[in-house]
């Protein structure tokens, strides 16, 4: 009975934490990137504000747009938070877990970032059709560096369950395998959530906002969320492999578990205004290269290191 | 009525130019002046304007600078095209012109041997009706698409203050995109561009394969103001307001000429403060470009800190002329305000601080790798086409083209200082970036010789009289390059033809060219790398969109025009 109340509470926990920590911490990214910029920035709370007021907007919808792009944020979304409960944040075990559960987390992310993108190209725009084609290019090569790094993490703790992954982490853990792949999961997060040299799905002074450019109001609202959440979750995932100990914790693992994302997005704070965008050439071949990273991790996994 | 004798002109390099034209299109030349000492005009029979225009281009290696046509009817003639061509390394100007007749104004076209005045005729034809013969393309250049043909707004019966003009449903005969091409719309309104210009991109595979240009969408009528209600000493003041950014050389030029045209002599401290206050826009202007430049790469850090060191470069503006731009100092014949000893002091004490700023995000932008990569051999204008379009000012200078007005032309102080004109050949985007950082150094240091050489002396010249119909041409290096305003002087203290020639007209023709098989992540920068300044190219006609309909449009029609989603 405790343990049914303490699943539900941290999968409501979960959720709440997926959809509320990252606007803020976008609000805390605007800061500290205004002042690298000598400005003085919104508020930290603006990026919450901007998304309630998109809640309460005028949906604007484009002659002739597919009924993918009527849908694909909100079925983004809903992926999203669904995977949110998936994904042991703050307590080991998480509502819904059974084997092979890391496999479908990853199936949900990747294809919440392809309905995105499918949901730009529905808008029959020449500029989001643009966008997409940016966005599919450099997911599947994310995609693949993500993967690897996941089947490394597997192997090393010889488990498929996020809950045994966890448990035997702690055990374990530190070895270079795990630490190298979940520095390629990050590296994967800040890829995804659209960040300079990143951004170029957007790209707003070249392709005036790319996938984003026909959408507006709620649809808006649950795009921009969803690529937060989306960034968080793979974010999450990291740092508790990254850092296996405090999860059991009732007491800190709340806590510790804001603290380890924080400084996560702190450093991609700081690391955002030192880059000027990438081509997608450019941006693909860094991306190779943390693919091969993550390759690195699989054999060093295989090894048994 | 008369033709200039040899023994006339003192400059012997003109006049060996002068013999060498007399001896080969002698019947053809039907009255020639000498204005200024080196401005040589010739007024040439319809059939040699081609030839002239040919041996002034190609032989002589002239560049072309601009067309200006004149409605000379009221003046007892017809109608006159004015090819202005210059010779930089002599500091010569020829001007080249043929009179059309009244009746039906036909003159040929040099637009295929002077490529560069392909632009210049179309917009002759477009508000004087000058038809040119064999004009390689004919399309609408300024006037918008609903204007009827045949009405001429530069005409001298045309009136300024007309309003009523009956519209007729035509569209731009732009190029259809083939099989495989998508037409990528750059314009009117798009984050890249601070200004409602169209650029037409034909893309295939990611790639742009062709590039058409429709801009002129937002004219003000700054020329038919001028001449039609404003008096000489009104003009510099809505010369400045062409353009928001380099704004005090539009100024400057126009009473460069008029001063010319009249011989005004105007004292040595204003033409030191005049230098001053042009360096000053200069380095304003090249900052905003390079935080523009960097903001479009994605890099907003420079951006941000280019724009936080302009802002100390306006605060000096304002300590001299009291304002931080549109400085409103010159008046036809010296400058309304003075530096004080106070502010000179200041003046010099903040440049030393801005050019150790100046340095460090010089060093940041040319030495971050990812940015310079992206700009490298990107947007590629070579040397010959370059002076086949005569570019101008950074363009010209970032293709290997050493031509400066400063030097070349030296107008106001600028033969007193000494500074170095920064050339690179690659033709790239980085090219015309490097220009411009230099450039920047190249400012700090003419100032501070003017500042420090600066003469006491009055600030305005003593005698200002400004005779009938006479010619002045007046030429400045703007921030974007070289600027022409050329102006014959009228009756009532008013103005009987002022055309202005901003540095972009001449480089936005280029702009098509270094778009051609470059991939379309980089066309904003290529667009933004000859730094365009719209304002200042349209500037021609009052014509507004709407003012055939005056109607005023409802909350639910803007929400329903907006709707509608019109860039598809």
């Amino acid at each position: 009975m405790n343990q049914l109340a303490l699943l539900i509470i941290s999968s409501i926990l979960g959720g709440f934490l997926t959809i509320f920590l990252p606007p803020l911490y976008d609000g805390i990214h605007r800061k500290i990137k205004a002042r690298i910029h000598c400005r003085i920035g919104p508020p930290i709370m603006q990026t919450i504000y901007d998304l309630g007021k998109l809640m309460v907007k005028d949906d604007i919808v484009p002659e002739g747009a597919s009924s993918l792009f009527l849908y694909a944020p909100y079925l983004a979304f809903s992926y999203l938070l669904f995977t949110s409960i998936m994904v042991p944040m703050i307590y080991l075990r998480s509502a819904i877990g059974f084997t092979c559960d890391l496999i479908l987390i990853l199936y949900l992310l990747s294809s919440s970032t392809v309905l995105l993108a499918l949901g730009g190209l529905g808008s029959g725009n020449v500029f989001a059709y643009e966008g997409a084609r940016r966005e599919l290019t450099m997911t599947i090569l994310t995609e693949l560096a993500a993967i690897f790094s996941l089947i490394s993490i597997m192997i090393r703790c010889g488990a498929l369950r996020m809950t045994e992954i966890y448990e035997k982490a702690s055990i374990i853990h530190p070895v270079p395998s795990i630490i190298i792949a979940s520095g390629v999961l990050l590296a994967c997060a800040y890829i995804e959530g659209f960040r300079l040299p990143f951004e170029l799905p957007e790209a707003e002074p070249e392709i005036s906002g790319g996938i984003i450019i026909e959408y507006s109001g709620r649809r808006l609202a649950a795009f921009k969320l969803s690529v937060f959440m989306k960034q968080f979750l793979l974010v999450a995932l990291a740092v508790n492999i990254l850092e296996p100990w405090s999860i059991s914790n009732l007491i800190l693992g709340l806590p510790i578990f804001i603290l380890k994302t924080f400084i996560v997005y702190l450093v991609f704070a700081i690391l955002e205004p030192l880059f000027a965008r990438f081509r997608i050439q450019e941006a693909l071949k860094s991306i190779l290269t943390i693919c091969g990273i993550s390759i690195i991790s699989l054999i060093l996994a295989g090894l048994g290191v | 009525m008369r033709i200039l004798r040899l023994e006339e002109i003192e400059n012997p390099e003109l006049k060996e130019i002068y013999e060498e034209i007399v001896k080969r299109f002698g019947d053809g030349i039907l009255r020639s002046e000498l204005i200024a000492g080196n401005k040589l005009h010739l007024h040439v029979e319809k059939g040699f304007l081609r030839k002239v225009s040919s041996h002034i281009f190609d032989e002589l290696g002239a560049f072309y600078c601009t067309t200006a046509g004149v409605d000379e009817r009221p003046l007892g003639g017809g109608f006159r095209a004015y090819h202005i061509f210059s010779i930089d390394e002599k500091n010569l100007f020829i001007v080249v012109s043929a009179e059309a007749s009244p009746s039906l104004p036909r003159l040929p076209s040099i637009a295929n041997d002077v490529q560069g005045a392909n632009w210049a005729e179309r917009e002759v034809r477009d508000l004087l009706g000058i038809e040119f013969d064999g004009h390689p393309d004919p399309r609408r250049l300024v006037l918008p698409d609903d204007w009827p043909e045949g009405v001429y707004p530069l005409r001298k019966d045309f009136r300024y203050d007309l309003k009523e003009v009956p519209r007729v449903k035509k569209q731009y005969p732009m190029r259809r995109p083939e099989a495989e091409e998508y037409v990528m719309p750059i314009g009117p309104y798009h984050p890249a561009l601070h200004e409602p210009e169209y650029f037409r991109l034909y893309v295939r595979g990611g790639r742009v394969v062709d590039a058409e240009y429709r801009g002129f969408g937002v004219f003000r009528g700054v020329e038919k103001v001028a001449e039609g209600r404003l008096t000489y000493t009104q003009i510099p003041f809505i010369a400045e307001r062409i353009c928001g950014i380099c704004g005090f050389t539009h100024s400057s030029c126009y009473c460069e000429a008029i001063e010319e045209a009249s011989g005004i002599e105007i004292p040595e401290r204003a033409q030191y403060i005049r230098t001053i206050m042009l360096e000053l826009e200069r380095i304003e202007s090249h900052l905003l470009w390079v935080g523009v430049a960097c903001h479009l790469l994605g890099f907003d850090t420079g951006f941000m800190h280019c724009w936080r060191i302009r802002e100390g470069v306006m605060d000096l503006c304002e300590l001299i002329s009291g304002n931080r731009k549109t400085y409103g100092m010159n008046l036809v014949g010296g400058v309304r305000r003075d530096i004080t000893e106070k502010g000179r002091e200041k003046a010099l004490e903040y440049l030393a601080k801005m050019r150790k700023e100046l340095r460090e995000i010089s060093e940041v932008v040319s030495g971050m790798s990812e940015l310079t990569a992206r700009i490298k051999d990107v947007g590629i204008l070579s040397k010959a086409d370059a002076r086949k379009l005569s570019v101008v000012g950074p363009t010209a200078r970032g293709s290997g083209l050493k031509r400066d007005v400063r030097v070349d032309h030296p107008y106001f102080a600028y033969g007193k200082v000494s500074f170095k004109i920064p050339v690179y050949s690659e033709g790239d985007v980085w090219a015309r970036l490097m220009v411009r950082v230099e450039e920047l150094f190249s400012s700090a240091d003419i100032i501070e010789q003017a500042l420090e050489g600066i003469p006491s002396g009055d600030l305005m010249a003593e005698r200002i009289e400004i005779p009938v119909g006479v010619r002045g041409l007046g030429v400045t290096e703007a921030p974007r390059g070289e600027n022409i305003h050329f102006l014959i002087t009228g009756a009532e203290n008013k103005i009987y033809r002022w055309k202005v020639r901003a540095p972009t007209y001449n480089n936005l023709p280029s702009v098509p060219i270094m778009l051609k098989d470059e991939s379309l992540a980089d066309a904003p920068i290529i667009i933004a790398s000859i730094d365009p300044c719209f304002s200042c190219t349209d500037r021609m006609v009052i014509v507004d969109e709407k003012t055939g309909e005056e109607r005023v449009l409802g909350a639910e029609e803007i929400l329903r025009l907006a709707r509608r989603g019109e860039i598809r």
